[in-house]
């Protein structure tokens, strides 16, 4: 196949003024980034312009080289320095590299050879295993590996201070005017409460980026029910903590999970859980779930 | 006595029917739910850049749990004077006032997130007395639970979003 780019020095210098514009689709199909990683002997910045395909939430590419019988530098850079720095057509981000290995090698390899079968060519004439790498992009953190997300999994916990702030800006952002959210000489006059108290829609804030931060920014939040048992005060230190409790893969290429949730707070007498939650959460696989506007969830996880 | 029939008929009336329509004229738009973004601390650049949003295959759009908030309206405007602010749930205030129970607690609330909202829809929001349980007493006084549903419709009817609340409504028990 032909490229409009003369060299790859050509297609990473017009992607990279153009802001993505000129280099980063090629017909219907094809997408390509821009990999800087570290060279594994020099310690050099390296760029190379690379075909993608968007994979559970990250970015999956094939160290083929063209079909030449050496792996390419870029691949030892990563097995030394899986940290790298990624240009999505206008959109550069940190992300951690790993390669894959087993079903998920297949099923990547099958998904890049349906968008460009000279892979399956390259693969018929070198003697050596092709790898596949998978480029997730980091955010706050790194998010869970979808595959690992099984029933009994608890996802790693956030705590924050609640701060008037965040309970004002709160209150403000969604228009929640009732004084327990901002008004701290009300609530003492008119209610046993010590300070003014997060409002639901910012407690659903809360629940909701912790599950994207943990589950990565695709995962879609399609059912959220929250029981609250106790009101969360300015000043208290809450810890979220997530767990999946049931998991379902859709043939349209996402992954379901059910996960129960708490927000608990630490008072002076003891921990308490201030909210109990459960959530059901879309998340990127083959697909993303945000591909279509109206997403059903599996029937038989809705309820009566 | 059944449950139903202790009710007032305005109350009885009000059941499985849309009793409050509120619509805020506020448009979706991202300068608007960066406020909440910050408020949460949420990085998820879905929300903040558009570049971001098309690597990943997507638009920008607005962080599904401020949902109800585009439906709910400033509490001053330019053009009417300074008014009392809007209720948030205003069905849930005049079953209070109905049933007389000054206080209430939001037990539970379930959002169902259908559709993303972007930049330039508008909102309106659809409170329905969905169900009203028999009078008792528990720790906090008397009163009675009740089941509120919203349905938020986008500009062209639209269902992107649900919430359904569950509020209990009371009164303080004197103590002896």
């Amino acid at each position: 196949m032909d490229f409009p780019w003369p060299s790859m020095q050509a297609h990473i210098q017009r992607y990279r003024d153009s802001a993505g514009a000129d280099g980063h689709r090629l017909g219907d199909a094809l997408q390509f980034l821009l990999l800087d990683s570290v060279g594994a002997r020099t310690g050099q910045t390296r760029t190379v312009a690379l075909l993608y395909r968007p994979w559970r939430g990250g970015f999956v590419v094939v160290a083929s080289k063209g079909g030449r019988p050496d792996n390419p530098g870029w691949f030892h850079n990563l097995r030394q320095h899986p940290e790298v720095r990624l240009q999505v057509g206008a959109w550069q981000c940190n992300a951690v590299a790993s390669e894959l290995q087993g079903e998920a090698y297949a099923q990547v390899w099958a998904l890049m050879a349906a968008i460009f079968p000279s892979f399956d060519t390259y693969r018929a004439t070198v003697t050596r295993h092709i790898p596949i790498l998978w480029l997730r992009p980091i955010g706050r953190n790194l998010p869970e590996d979808p595959a690992s997300l099984v029933p009994g999994v608890a996802l790693e916990s956030t705590t924050v201070i609640l701060r008037v702030r965040h309970i004002v800006q709160g209150a403000a952002a969604t228009r929640d005017w009732a004084p327990l959210h901002h008004d701290s000489p009300w609530v003492h006059a008119n209610t046993q409460l010590t300070d003014i108290i997060l409002n639901t829609p910012s407690q659903t804030g809360w629940i909701h980026r912790y599950l994207t931060d943990r589950l990565g920014p695709l995962t879609r939040v399609t059912r959220l029910r929250q029981r609250m048992r106790t009101p969360l005060l300015a000043g208290d230190q809450v810890a979220i903590h997530g767990q999946v409790i049931r998991r379902h893969e859709d043939p349209v290429g996402i992954t379901w999970l059910e996960l129960t949730l708490t927000m608990a707070c630490k008072r002076t007498d003891g921990d308490t859980i201030a909210t109990e939650a459960s959530a059901v959460v879309a998340l990127p696989d083959t697909s993303s779930p945000w591909a279509t506007a109206d997403l059903q969830e599996p029937a038989q996880w809705l309820m009566p | 006595m059944d449950n139903e029939s202790t009710l007032p008929q305005q109350v009885r009336d009000w059941l499985g029917q849309v009793v409050v329509v509120q619509s805020s004229g506020i448009t979706v738009e991202k300068g608007a739910w960066e406020n909440f973004c910050v408020a949460v601390e949420d990085a998820n650049p879905l929300y903040w850049s558009e570049a971001a949003a098309e690597a990943l295959g997507t638009e920008l759009f607005a962080p599904p749990a401020q949902l109800s908030a585009w439906a709910r309206p400033h509490p001053w405007s330019p053009f009417e004077g300074e008014e009392e602010a809007p209720r948030p749930l205003e069905l849930h205030h005049r079953l209070k006032a109905l049933l007389d129970y000054p206080l209430g607690i939001v037990r539970e609330v379930e959002c169902r997130f259908l559709v993303p909202l972007r930049a330039g829809d508008t909102l309106r929001a659809e409170q329905i007395l969905t169900q009203v349980g028999p009078q008792y007493s528990n720790r906090l006084g008397t009163g009675r639970d009740w089941t509120i549903t919203v349905n938020y419709r986008r500009a062209d009817d639209v269902l992107v979003g649900q919430e359904i609340n569950q509020l209990f409504g009371y009164r303080r028990t004197e103590p002896h």
